[in-house]
Parts: C-alpha cells; sequence; structure tokens
C-alpha cells in the first residue's frame, strides 16, 4: 500500500511538475540544418558496385514548416538477369516539411511529412545484355555492349515521412522514407530508365521508393517565442 | 524518455528500410521476343499447294543437334526433332550473320534419307524489349542471297523452283518468310 501512495504522490508531482512547464515559454530557435545521408555514405564503402553522396538541408520558416532539399550523385552498377548496366547521375530535391511532433519543454524533434519536387540527369552505360531466344539452341547469347546513352533527365514528386531526433546539442539523427511518382522521363534510344539517381529503381508504372538516413548539426540564426 | 523513443524509432526504421528487397522479374508469356524463321514447304509441280515433309530433321550444320518440333516429346524422343508439317519454325543465331543448316528429309531411312544444306544471310538488329526480357534481335534476310540451298547433285529441294523470300523482315512468327519447293 505504502508502494501506491508513493506512485502516486510521484505521478501527483509530475502533473505538478508539468503544469508549472507550460506556464514557462521556451523560445523556439530558428536556422539552417546541413547534413549527409549515412546510408548512401556507408554503401558507398560496403557495396563495390555503388557510389553516392546525398547532402539534406532544412530551413525553419515558422513554426512547424521547413523548407527541404536534398542534393545528390551516384554511380550504380545494376546487374540484372538479363543485362548489365551503370548509371551515373546528379540529382537535386526541393520542398518542405511539416512537423506534426508537439515537442516538450525546449525539445527540438521532428516526426514529420513533406513533399518534393525532384529533378535528376544522368546517363547510362550498357556493359552486357542477352539476348531472350525462348528456343535457347544456340545457348544464351550474352553481348559486351558498352553503349552510351547520355543526356536524359527525369522529373518526380515525392511524398515524404520521417524522424528527426536531436541527439545531443545541435546534433540530430533522421531517418525518412520517400513514395515518389514520376511525372516526366526522357528515355534512351533502345534502352530504359530502369534507374534512376535519385529516384532510385523504376518499375512499371511510375511509382518508386527511397530512404535516407541523416546525420545533421543544427545552425541557430534567431529565437522567437512561438 | 521521450528522445530515447524517437532514436529507437529512428533505429528501427533504418533496419526495416535495410532488409527490404526487389522482387524479380519474369518475362511474360506472350511476349514477341527473338523470333524464329517460319518456313512453308510448297509443292514444285504446283507450285500454290502446300506440301508435307516426310521426317524432315533440322540440324545446324555439322553439329547434328536436332531443333525441336514437338516439345511435349521427351529430349531422348527421336520423334521430338521430326516434322511431318508443312510449315516449320527454326532459330537464327543471335551472335552471327550466317545461319547454316543441314535439312535431312526422311530421316533415319536408310534409303532415302536426303541431306540438303541450306545457308540464310541476314542483318541483325538488338532491340530492347523490357526488363524482365531483355533483348531480342529481329533479322532482315539478305535480298540476293537471304536464302541458299547448296547444290549436291541429288537436292531433294527443287532446282527449278528456287525457294523464295516472302517476308525479309523477320520480326515476329506470325508471317511466313520463306517458301520452299520440292
Amino acid at each position: 500500500m505504502l508502494k501506491y501512495i508513493f506512485s502516486l504522490s510521484f505521478l501527483v508531482i509530475s502533473f505538478l511538475g508539468n503544469a508549472q512547464d507550460s506556464t514557462k515559454v521556451y523560445p523556439q530557435r530558428y536556422g539552417v540544418r546541413v547534413g549527409i545521408d549515412l546510408h548512401r555514405l556507408t554503401k558507398s564503402f560496403y557495396d563495390d558496385k555503388y557510389k553516392g553522396l546525398e547532402i539534406v538541408g532544412d530551413y525553419r520558416l515558422t513554426k512547424k514548416f521547413y523548407i527541404a532539399g536534398e542534393i545528390g550523385n551516384e554511380e550504380k552498377e545494376v546487374d540484372d538477369d538479363r543485362f548489365n548496366f551503370t548509371t551515373k547521375g546528379t540529382y537535386f530535391k526541393i520542398g518542405f516539411d511539416y512537423n506534426a511532433f508537439e515537442n516538450w519543454l525546449d525539445m527540438e524533434n521532428m516526426i514529420y511529412a513533406g513533399m518534393r519536387v525532384g529533378v535528376s540527369s544522368f546517363s547510362h552505360t550498357l556493359n552486357s545484355y542477352t539476348i531472350y531466344d525462348p528456343t535457347n539452341y544456340y545457348g544464351e547469347n550474352t553481348i559486351s555492349s558498352g553503349d552510351e546513352f547520355d543526356g536524359l533527365n527525369a522529373a518526380w514528386l515525392e511524398v515524404v515521412g520521417g524522424l528527426k531526433a536531436e541527439l545531443f546539442n545541435n546534433v540530430y539523427l533522421g531517418v525518412s522514407v520517400r513514395l515518389n511518382y514520376l511525372v516526366s522521363n526522357k528515355q534512351p534510344d533502345n534502352f530504359d530508365n530502369l534507374y534512376i539517381p535519385g529516384f532510385n529503381r523504376t518499375y512499371d508504372g511510375k511509382f518508386g521508393a527511397g530512404f535516407n538516413y541523416t546525420l545533421s548539426y543544427f545552425i541557430p540564426i534567431y529565437k522567437k517565442n512561438k | 524518455m521521450m528522445k530515447n523513443n524517437i532514436i529507437l524509432i529512428v533505429l528501427f526504421s533504418f533496419t526495416i528500410s535495410f532488409s527490404s528487397c526487389e522482387k524479380d522479374d519474369i518475362c511474360a508469356e506472350g511476349t514477341i521476343t527473338t523470333p524464329r524463321l517460319v518456313i512453308e514447304f510448297y509443292d514444285a509441280t504446283d507450285t500454290s499447294t502446300l506440301k508435307n515433309v516426310t521426317n524432315l530433321r533440322v540440324e545446324e550444320a555439322g553439329t547434328g543437334i536436332g531443333v525441336v518440333f514437338n516439345t511435349s516429346l521427351a529430349t531422348d524422343n527421336e520423334a521430338r526433332y521430326l516434322t511431318n508439317a508443312s510449315k516449320i519454325e527454326i532459330p537464327l543465331k543471335t551472335f552471327d550473320d550466317v545461319s547454316q543448316f543441314d535439312f535431312k528429309f526422311d530421316y533415319g531411312n536408310s534409303t532415302n534419307e536426303n541431306n540438303d544444306v541450306i545457308t540464310f544471310n541476314y542483318t541483325r538488329e538488338d532491340i530492347y524489349i523490357s526488363r524482365a526480357c531483355g533483348y531480342k534481335t529481329n533479322f532482315t534476310l539478305d535480298a540476293t542471297n537471304g536464302i541458299q540451298v547448296t547444290n549436291d547433285g541429288s537436292n531433294w529441294i527443287s532446282s527449278t523452283v528456287q525457294p523464295t523470300i516472302e517476308q525479309a523482315i523477320i520480326t515476329n512468327e506470325n508471317e511466313v518468310h520463306v517458301k520452299i519447293y520440292f
């Protein structure tokens, strides 16, 4: 019984504590956050068929809205059943994040949803391909090609959902998942954009998906009471 | 407390995103891929009448490997490689501009078996289909020597009525590309 009383009093105290906190105003910090995608960075080390880098950034516009964007460069070798190709390119995404998380006290975490417009400029090198011959009478015929498909581009929309947590002073760890919808896609002649830097693997339809895992640093610029 | 929870969620979503995998595509049945050459046999004495061959076996010249005509039969069954129809489909090489075949008429008949060598000359074009199917090869038979029957003095194929190219551009198996008279 004593235990319950103790717990109860603890709970009441914690409520009191909260009540006190709500009267105190914590000024909101505004500024720029820049970071790097750890997934693309680490993958460049452990996957010899991938080189990529993504820099992320956001700027806090209002209490809830952030202007956000990503810029990146990727080189990926795709080894499919029917062919092997390498895609190289640069991409840029710009949009906003909306923080739906009510922070306690002076915490600055985010659970957010957002949108991006993404554009990418890229090229493919078709390293080899296999002719599809259903009879297989002469065996598989794989051709070393080396054909280049240059000057390609694509644009898409992304719906973003993610989290950002402050690890310690001004350093944030974040993750985001993205659903992509391809809007325009300049296709090569006699090949296809099977991979688009920034958009990732393409499917038969126009949808794609992606994610990143970021470590970023917040540079405070000014403070406001809301 | 809350901060730790968020960090945990971040780590958790990271683990999930890593384990995501891509589905394997399979080239859909009915997709037009590399076409075979479609040959129809006609009666040399009545050039508009289809004529069935007798136990014809077709092999890549010199290899002894028969082209399959009855896919439903077992691989060790001779009849798998024999046809008695007036229309056959044979594969062309996708890695060479020449394919040569032994056309063995009345195969297995010790007195009547007759081998005629036929050479097909063509140009090739590799065409992208899809991620699952990759590329196919389309062929264009040469106008002058697209089909040549080697004269061995005792051809079963008619030397008076020359084979004709009906459709030089081979992109599918729905049309007859070559007619042979005997």
